[in-house]
């Protein structure tokens, strides 16, 4: 699982060069060469930045490759076994319910 | 042909390592012998004399040059303070290393006597040679993260 972007791309786009782009988030043109080689992760004030300047939601600039991510699945909602009740409520089958499903 | 595209701060970076070579081919061989003859103070007094000002000339020259060359001002960013806290830590360990080893050199040596610690000549030179030695490697260090990360 990568963290990429499309920064090169949208900075193109723009006709923005390296170092006008630096200039307008304010680090070096090193910083932004490293960021489109993924050498490094920017922080996140750093790709607010990026994304504001660049008139993009965050989400569009950055993202993870999710080529190798099939082995993280989504939660799983868990059913209720029990229906809740309120515990002036329970009577004694319900007791026996609970007590059952304890047991499984 | 292809040339290589180096940044100001690298090259702040390789003067800094000529500088520390520099040191080295220089200075050090009158340390050394300073700690096998025992030369006296005036000399070495004299000696520190000039390592301070061949460094002032070597430090003002090459940084000018450099101003010169490179007009833009340099910006430290979020990457540089990473670098830096990478490459003070690598050097915060060797220094480490080489006190405790320095220590234990001291204490297991002849220097360690009835009346207490005393150390002879060479620790200058060994002292010297463990600055300057953990300069080369931290700045090594910070040229290839620059240069890779």
């Amino acid at each position: 699982m990568k963290l990429k972007n499309s920064i090169k791309e949208k900075r193109q786009k723009r006709s923005l060069t390296q170092q006008e782009l630096a200039d307008l988030v304010g680090v070096s043109r090193q910083t932004i060469i490293s960021i489109e080689r993924y050498r490094y992760k920017p922080s996140l004030e750093l790709g607010l930045k990026m994304a504001h300047v660049l008139e993009l939601d965050i989400n569009k600039l950055f993202y993870l490759d999710l080529e190798n991510i099939s082995i993280i699945k989504p939660i799983e909602k868990i059913e209720p076994t029990i229906e809740s009740k309120k515990f002036q409520d329970f009577k004694e089958k319900d007791w026996k319910n609970l007590w059952n499903n304890l047991k499984k | 042909m292809t040339s290589i595209n180096i940044s100001k701060k690298e090259i702040y970076i390789i003067i800094d390592i000529v500088f520390s070579i520099l040191f080295i081919i220089i200075f050090l061989p009158f340390f050394y012998n300073n700690s096998i003859n025992h030369l006296t103070n005036s000399e070495v007094i004299s000696k520190v004399i000039q390592v301070m000002i061949f460094s002032i000339i070597f430090f003002t020259t090459t940084y000018a040059l450099l101003e010169i060359k490179f007009k833009r001002k340099i910006i430290k960013d979020e990457r540089d303070y990473l670098i830096s806290s990478k490459t003070y830590k690598l050097s915060y360990l060797i220094y480490n290393i080489c006190l405790f080893w320095i220590i234990g050199h001291y204490l297991d040596g002849n220097s360690f006597k009835n009346n207490g610690l005393e150390f002879d000549d060479s620790i200058i030179f060994i002292l010297l040679i463990v600055i300057t030695g953990v300069s080369i490697v931290k700045s090594s260090y910070q040229l290839y993260l620059y240069r890779t990360s």
